[in-house]
């Protein structure tokens, strides 16, 4: 195959990856292996936590930059063409029908919004019971937890920022939690708020930037290990103002 | 305890959903949360102190992962999201900014301060398993 087109796959490959939640070192790892599968000398690939560049051939070398700019989280898709740049390695898959498979691999559906806005608050309840909330806790926490992915969800596809998203999420979650504390509903609020904001911390920011520490990727490292500290104090921003402002309002929680 | 362990099992599951994972994985990454919290609740039991509970936990729940990936020909990071997660300390941003907007900061720098612990604590064990030479997983592959 051509120097430009085995460039084009390997850009593909790399920005599907990046915009749904791989690590770097992965990001480059399949870049180089879908190019030296392809036949290219000289496959080099450097990604950021923000763009893919991959370089091949050498008289005259051939590069294309990738910027990313939206991240969601979609391991399937990972998944797919973590296997797909193996089976081009192995031979089990036609160099020719790479790039239809990976368009495919691109419009994969997610999981139906409503069966996540579910699953968001079973995680909730599961958690706020791991937590040691009570019964009555948890199904608060299943409440919240529903109505702030829904709400998460919404955001997101009106193009708000996750920063300011965090925080109304956050926001949402104790206004929720203090009127079913009102309403007797709830008992533990620090284990209703614990359990709900389980699905907004940033567990998986976290882990990547670790691996790319761990890889030597220092620079989408750093920038990862940052997005993880902002997110959390955002949320906790978030749920703060709420609660801090009931405080000085109303001397206390449960009026 | 097994309602602990049970509900570690869904809620790693529901929370995997969230992110989108292969479907076919959903039990394995069950197991991976149920085990990590089985762990970290005897740890507990045993009376030993919550940092060392989740660096336990978290070495095991890596442990299982590292022999999984190589078994399932999936990344790991597909396991790794779903295990981690009942660790990641939630309570402590909470209890940090609790403590901020009831005025004492002096409580809140010490649970600002534990939070990043805890933070720091999953990573190294995740790093330490991580950086662990793949040989020492391959041969459950062949043995199948």
């Amino acid at each position: 195959m051509d120097t430009p087109s085995s460039v084009n796959i390997a850009l593909l490959a790399g920005e599907i990856m990046l915009s749904n939640g791989a690590e770097t070192y992965r990001v480059e790892d399949t870049a180089r292996r879908i190019l030296t599968a392809l036949g290219q000398e000289n496959a080099q690939a450097y990604v950021t936590a923000t763009g893919v560049f991959v370089s091949a051939g050498t008289e005259p070398p051939v590069t294309g930059i990738k910027r990313v700019k939206t991240r969601s989280y979609h391991m399937e898709k990972i998944a797919r063409v973590n296997d797909l740049s193996r089976g081009l390695s192995e031979g089990r898959i036609k160099f020719a029908d790479a790039e239809a498979e990976l368009i495919r691999i691109q419009n994969l559906p997610p999981y139906p919004a409503i069966l996540r806005i579910v699953c968001s608050g079973v995680s909730c309840f599961c958690f706020c019971y791991m937590f040691g909330g009570l019964w009555r806790d948890c199904v608060c926490a299943l409440i919240c937890g529903m109505l702030v992915y829904f709400a998460l969800n919404m955001l997101s596809g009106k193009g708000v920022s996750a920063f300011l998203s965090n925080i109304i999420c956050g926001a949402l979650i104790s206004i929720l939690t203090l009127t079913l504390l009102n309403l007797g509903l709830g008992v533990n609020m620090d284990k209703i708020i614990i359990g709900a904001i389980m699905p907004l911390v940033p567990g998986i920011a976290m882990t990547n930037a670790m691996r790319d520490i761990l890889e030597g990727d220092f620079v989408s490292g750093g920038s990862r290990t940052i997005e993880a500290l902002v997110t959390a104090a955002a949320i906790a921003t978030g749920v703060g103002v709420i609660l801090g402002g009931w405080l000085q309002t109303y001397g206390r929680f449960i009026l | 305890m097994i309602i602990q362990v049970i509900m570690a099992f869904i809620s790693t599951v529901a929370f995997s959903c969230l992110f989108n994972v292969p479907r076919e994985e959903l039990v394995y990454i069950g197991a991976v949360g149920a085990l990590g919290w089985l762990c970290f609740q005897i740890c507990v039991y045993s009376s030993a102190n919550a940092e060392l509970a989740t660096f336990l936990a978290t070495v095991a729940v890596a442990w299982t992962m590292r022999v999984l990936t190589p078994f399932r020909r999936m990344p790991t990071t597909v396991f790794l999201i779903g295990g981690i997660i009942p660790f990641v300390p939630g309570a402590g941003i909470y209890n940090t900014m609790y403590a901020l907007i009831t005025d004492e900061p002096a409580s809140a720098v010490a649970t600002g301060v534990e939070t990043m612990k805890t933070f720091g604590i999953i990573c190294i064990a995740v790093i330490i398993v991580l950086s662990l030479p793949k040989q020492m997983f391959v041969f459950k592959r062949r043995k199948k």
